[in-house]
This record gives C-alpha cells, sequence and structure tokens, in this order.
C-alpha cells in the first residue's frame, strides 16, 4: 500500500544513505507483523493500516531511535569555547567599525546621516561574516570530532589523577583582553590596508577642509607586500583564537607564537631591508605642500629624522621581536620547571 | 496533580530505560525477530514499543552483543536476532549486576521506610 510506503520513505529519508535500505526492510518486515497481529489473517483495509502507522509513531521520531546519538552543530563540549570566541570576535569587529566611523567622520565630514548607515550597514555585515567564520570553524572541528570519535565510550580506566590540568597561574593564564586589543587592532590595520595604504603618511589640511596625505610608503612596492601582510594578520586573529580556546599558556603554543613572530620578523626584514618600500618623494612633498621651507633649520632636522627613521625602523623592530623572544621564552622556562605543590608530585608518592 | 503525574512518567520511564537492555537479552538465547520479541516481552508484562525495540537492536548487535540474520525461507523476510558470545557473557555479568543493585536498593527502600509500614 502506498501508505506504508511513504511512512518508511519518511523515516529513512532522515537516515545516512548507508542504512536507508536495511532499516527501511525492517521496518517494512515490521508493519507486515503488526498488521498480520492486528487483522489476525484476514485482508488488512486501509484503516488498519493507518491504525497501524499511527501506533509506530511519527517517523521523525522514529528516526531519531535509530541514528546513534544526537547530532550537532556544535556539541555541549565545544559550546562554552565556542561562544567565547563568538563573543570576543564580535566585540573586537563592533570596536573596529566603531573606530572607523570616528576616523571617517573625522577625515571626511559629510553628511553624518550617511555616514551612520554605512556604518551600520557595514557593521551588520562585518558581524554577519565574523559569526559564520567563527561558527563554521567550530563546525568543522564538530564534525571531525565526531568523524574521528568513536561512538560514545567512557573509558574510566584510562584515567588518572595525573591528567587533571594544573590550575593556570597568573604567569600561565591567557589574557582575555590582550586578545581583544589584538585582534580589534588587526581588523583596524586590515581595514587600512585594504582600503588604501596612502592614508598612512602625514596629514596635512589645505584649508577648506580638504585633507592632503603625504605618504610614507611607495604605494606600488607596498602593495607587493600587501598579499602577505593581509596573510599575517589572518594569521595574527587565527592565533588569538587558539590562544583563547587554550585559555593558558602551554609550550607547544609558546613555540607555535615563537614560529608566528619569527616569520613577522622575516616579513618585516625583506619589506624594510631596502629603501624602495619608502616614499622617495616624501620631503619634496612636504616642502611643496608647505608644511615646511626648504632650506630652513626645520627642515635638515626633518630630514635627518626621516633618514634615521628609515635606517632604524628595521633595528626597533629587532629590539621589539627580541624581547618578545625573551619574554616567551622565560615563560616557557617557567612552565617546564616543576612545581613542588602540584598534583602529580603527592599522587605518585601514594603509588 | 497532573504535574506530579507527569514527572512521576518521567522518572518510570527512566527507570525503565536501563532496565530494557536486559529484558531484551534475557529473551536471545533462541533466534526471535523484533516482533515476536515484543509479544514475548509484553505477554510477560514488559511493555516496549517496536519503535524503541527495532533501533535498539541495531545498537545492540553494533555492539557486538547481538548477531542477526535475514530469514528469506518463510513468506515474507524477517530479521532474525541472537545473543552473540560475547552477548551471552555480557548479559550474564548484567544480570549480576542487577541482582546485587537490586538488594542494596530494596535494603535502602526498607531502611527509609522505617521498618514495616510494609
Amino acid at each position: 500500500m502506498e501508505i506504508i510506503e511513504r511512512y518508511i520513505y519518511a523515516v529513512t529519508q532522515k537516515l545516512p544513505l548507508k542504512q536507508r535500505e536495511e532499516i527501511g526492510k525492517e521496518i517494512e518486515s515490521l508493519i507486515a507483523d503488526m498488521l498480520e497481529e492486528r487483522t489476525g489473517g484476514r485482508r488488512a483495509d486501509q484503516k488498519d493500516v493507518e491504525q497501524v502507522l499511527m501506533e509506530l509513531g511519527a517517523p521523525g521520531k522514529l528516526a531519531d531511535q535509530y541514528r546513534d546519538g544526537s547530532r550537532f552543530l556544535i556539541g555541549p563540549e565545544l559550546m562554552g569555547t565556542y561562544m567565547t570566541v563568538l563573543k570576543i570576535v564580535l566585540a573586537s569587529i563592533a570596536f573596529s567599525m566603531l573606530a572607523v566611523f570616528v576616523i571617517e567622520i573625522l577625515v571626511k565630514p559629510g553628511s553624518l546621516l550617511e555616514h551612520f548607515i554605512s556604518y551600520l550597514v557595514n557593521t551588520l555585515n562585518a558581524c554577519f561574516q565574523g559569526f559564520s567564520w567563527v561558527t563554521i570553524t567550530f563546525g568543522l572541528l564538530e564534525y571531525w570530532k565526531t568523524q574521528k570519535g568513536e561512538p560514545v565510550k567512557i573509558d574510566t580506566a584510562a584515567w588518572d589523577l595525573s591528567i587533571l590540568p594544573s590550575l593556570p597561574d597568573r604567569q600561565t593564564r591567557i589574557n582575555r583582553a590582550d586578545s581583544f586589543f589584538s585582534i580589534t587592532f588587526t581588523i583596524l590595520f586590515s581595514i587600512l590596508f585594504i582600503s588604501s595604504t596612502d592614508l598612512l603618511g602625514v596629514w596635512t589640511n589645505q584649508g577648506s577642509q580638504n585633507w592632503v596625505v603625504i605618504p610614507l610608503f611607495n604605494e606600488t612596492e607596498f602593495q607587493r607586500f600587501l598579499p602577505l601582510i593581509l596573510f599575517f594578520l589572518a594569521l595574527n586573529i587565527l592565533m588569538e583564537g587558539v590562544k583563547l580556546a587554550a585559555g593558558r599558556w602551554s609550550l607547544p603554543l609558546i613555540g607555535l607564537d615563537m614560529v608566528v613572530h619569527i616569520l613577522q620578523f622575516i616579513l618585516a626584514v625583506v619589506m624594510f631591508s631596502d629603501l624602495s618600500i619608502w616614499n622617495d618623494q616624501f620631503i619634496q612633498q612636504l616642502v611643496s605642500s608647505g608644511l615646511i621651507a626648504a632650506g630652513s633649520e626645520e627642515h635638515d632636522l626633518v630630514v635627518r629624522i626621516w633618514q634615521l627613521a628609515q635606517e632604524d625602523l628595521l633595528f626597533m623592530i629587532g629590539i621589539i621581536f627580541v624581547v618578545h623572544l625573551i619574554l616567551r621564552g622565560m615563560k616557557a622556562y617557567r612552565i617546564s620547571q616543576p612545581t613542588m605543590s602540584s598534583g602529580t608530585a603527592s599522587t605518585n608518592g601514594f603509588k | 496533580m497532573t504535574d506530579m503525574q507527569e514527572t512521576i512518567n518521567g522518572l518510570t520511564q527512566e527507570l525503565r530505560r536501563g532496565t530494557i537492555i536486559i529484558g531484551v537479552l534475557s529473551q536471545l538465547a533462541e533466534p526471535q525477530y523484533g516482533y515476536s520479541l515484543v509479544t514475548v516481552l509484553q505477554g510477560k508484562g514488559f511493555s516496549i514499543d517496536a519503535g524503541t525495540l527495532y533501533p535498539l537492536l541495531r545498537r545492540l548487535e553494533k555492539q557486538g552483543l547481538l548477531e542477526s540474520r535475514w530469514d528469506t525461507d518463510q513468506t515474507r523476510p524477517r530479521k532474525y536476532y541472537l545473543l552473540s558470545p560475547m552477548g551471552r557473557t555480557v548479559y550474564v555479568q548484567l544480570c549480576e549486576e542487577w541482582r546485587s543493585m537490586s538488594v542494596s536498593l530494596e535494603s535502602l527502600i526498607r531502611g527509609g521506610d522505617g521498618d514495616g509500614d510494609h
């Protein structure tokens, strides 16, 4: 009877492809058995069939019973971390967009309403983007986790007191506020680099509210590095996400952090090792904009500072980089030192 | 009142859920097909939905406690289930667990009742 086939179809279409045929056959034979008992040999009519199917219950519920375990986009295990990362990412986005809004009002005066509307639209858009990417990432994590994991199996024998994580102290805890600021500034820089690198420079007001920017960098040279810079900015956000998820510093995490910083330092070396990245017209443009007068003492000073900045920027980046590495190294050293009060030491005594 | 009844129903179901597996395993020393198992269990006062039993049988087979084969000799094909050797061992163990559980629970109930209300 058609209604039976429709019922079976309604159940099996909600099940994994591989099991559909077999389960379909099972339900078919079950329905036949139930009909037989109900009619006691006489031919089953439409009403018998309907009663049997109603007794079997909603197809969705039956399909649920057939599925092993519950299915989640993001399961209870990952939910906590997901919410934390989502909150920080959304807060960072909202904060960056607000900053962009304020800067835009200052730089391009005009219709406040227009700015405000574009601010709202952009913020909404960016929040959706952030939400989607975080959710997709965690959805994939959940998927891989369930694909790998055996159907729920609690292995109590493998549990040992020594696997309890030690309490995070102030040394090893990862500060969420730091991550928030790091993500915020990374987003701000990304927006800046993507929208226009020539905004990075000296701003002068030429009267009647027209701003002229004298760029610090050679636009075309800078563009060559843009994909790499954006890649590292993305890497930075990813790294912050990993740190947030971990919640504390561990040796592998410190290693990863160091690798990212070393790569960033290499990029800086490549970018600033020769002077072509800088705007070679900088001084002339300063003079022609009327900011400094040619031949004045001021002019010489600016030229000296400009040259020093070009030569020594890499040196300063290097110092910051080395200090960062030393701080991380000290952290790693402190983590690797066993503490006397740790739980493992005392449990070993009981064995 | 209905709220309380609902709570009782929910808790009873939870209690029963744990016992269903023992009940099912107990009847599978001989091969049975799903619906005959429903009738046998119901005949012994142990009611169970076919919609619960069929998926359960599949799960127990996946865990290695049951073996199954389709019998196509009769008028209709039917899937028969039987305890696997491992299933037999597991069943014996579960019975032991159940007995010791029921003894200690019984003593708890008697103790809590103040000995002698019943």
